[in-house]
């Protein structure tokens, strides 16, 4: 089974920003709620997708400005 | 009788069908809360909203959709960006054609001693291209401490509008943020925030985009970071007492209203089908139907008749405009008399106390609607003894 990993982000409109980027791209992800317990701040939403794509990922949103507040391995789940 | 509608400068009507029924089908299909759950009709609403943000920014050369924030209305985004972006001892420049919307916020800023203002002319009453003489004016005006430039992109009072390449040029070499009020522009004239070099621009949904009333946009060209003027729940970083720091949800507390927005994507979609240079030169066809015939007609002024465009402010002489209004909606026309909010722009154009007659065409408007108005004030003149 696929590892998911997901990526924190500030806004919904980021969320969906992100997965436009990442379709562009040809990964597929997907938008979720992230458990508030699980940011430091409390309600946000992150974009989920397989672990090792994470790198291309992650170059993918920094080169179009989009700040990741944390990366969680597993869905919604432990923080990195 | 159905009335003959000239009066789209305030707000359009009719609306298309299409911007209609994506309302109705919204009410229906998709009213969850965007950005609030993770609910498929929370998450329906949020796409609609994003595909509406991504077409808005799009439409005005702007590649980031993130940098459209959604309003009540222009007004709401211009004070939204003036109370947060300026700061005690900041110098605004503003043109001579402003509306109450530029004009009243700048105002009560400078009352309070907070900023001061100054105001360029237009040189709209003249003929031929002024753009030296305009730039000559802004130069003329700038100080150590001017921060904002704000202008109109096209009057509400007559078809004049700015030079915003060449403004917006001027702004980047003093170091000015340049903002543009496109109310009466976005939807008739061509919009390129990052060709004509404009920071922040500020549109109403309901007007030339052919949206419901309700809904504004601000556009930024970089996310300037600006200080709020409204907090509340933003959907996300629930625990923290300021709003987040990301665009547009920083800017945007509280529901939107997503109804609204689904009707502008259709509305803008409309516009893109008919073709901004489509629009402009219907525009300028109707106008020169309707003011070549006003300025044949004894007892009529006309007001800045060198510019074309979709708005034509004119007078019968002898009759204050609220009455001619009045009359005209007698005979089944909607327009406007009156000073349209527009006090600084009336007097530039010289009108009388009372303001003029504004006929203000849109995508519906027909010529046998400007020859109804033009029989209608050749019988008023008439009347009147002209």
């Amino acid at each position: 089974m696929k590892r998911i990993c997901t990526a924190s982000l500030g806004s919904l409109t980021l969320a969906m920003k992100a997965r436009q980027l990442a379709k562009e791209a040809s990964f597929e992800t997907t938008i979720v709620k992230l458990d508030p317990a699980a940011t430091r701040k409390g309600c946000a939403y992150g974009l989920e997708f397989p672990c090792e794509a994470q790198r291309k990922i992650s170059t993918l949103l920094s080169k179009n400005k989009i700040k990741v507040g944390e990366y969680f391995s597993g869905s919604r789940g432990d923080l990195f | 009788m159905t009335p003959i509608y000239l009066d789209n400068a305030a707000t359009s009507f009719p609306k298309p069908h299409r911007v209609i029924r994506e309302v109705e089908r919204c009410l229906e299909k998709y009213g969850g809360n965007p950005g609030r759950g993770s609910h498929v009709l929370a998450m329906a609403a949020a796409e609609k909203i994003y595909e509406c943000r991504d077409a808005v920014a799009g439409f005005l050369g702007l590649s980031a959709p993130e940098n459209v924030v959604f309003t009540l209305n222009t007004t709401y985004a211009l004070n939204m960006l003036f109370k947060g972006l300026l700061r005690p001892g900041d110098h605004v420049l503003i043109s001579d054609m402003e509306h109450n919307a530029v004009y009243r916020p700048l105002c009560k800023l400078a009352a309070s001693g907070l900023i001061s203002l100054s105001v360029f002319p237009t040189f709209c009453t003249e003929d031929g291209d002024t753009t030296a003489a305009l730039l000559g004016g802004i130069e003329s005006r700038i100080r150590p401490e001017t921060r904002l430039l704000v202008c109109t992109h096209a009057s509400n009072l007559c078809s004049f509008s700015l030079p915003l390449e060449a403004i917006g040029t001027l702004c980047h070499r003093h170091g000015l943020f340049f903002a543009v009020d496109a109310a009466q522009s976005a939807g008739h004239l061509p919009i390129d925030m990052e060709a004509y070099g404009i920071d922040a621009l500020c549109a109403p949904g309901h007007k030339g985009l052919y949206g419901i009333q309700g809904l504004g946009l601000l556009a930024l060209r970089d996310p300037v970071l600006l200080d709020t003027l409204v907090e509340g729940g933003s959907g996300t970083r629930s625990r923290d007492t300021e709003m987040p720091p990301d665009y547009p949800e920083r800017m945007e507390a509280g529901t939107l209203p997503t109804p609204a927005i689904a009707g502008l994507l259709e509305g803008i979609s409309a516009v893109r089908e008919r073709g901004i240079h489509t629009i402009m030169q219907e525009d300028n066809r109707q106008y020169d139907l309707l003011t070549q015939a006003l300025m044949n007609m004894n007892g009529i002024r006309v007001y800045a008749p060198s510019h074309k465009g979709a708005v034509c402010l004119f007078n019968v002489e002898g009759l204050p405009s609220e009455q001619a209004a009045q009359e005209l909606s007698a005979c089944g026309i909607c327009l406007r008399g009156g000073l349209h909010c527009c006090p600084l722009g009336h007097d530039t154009l010289s009108t009388p106390e009372s303001g003029a007659l504004r006929a203000s065409f849109g995508m519906f408007t027909n010529d046998s609607d400007i020859r109804k108005l033009i029989d209608s004030l050749w019988q008023i003149t008439k009347r009147t003894g002209k």
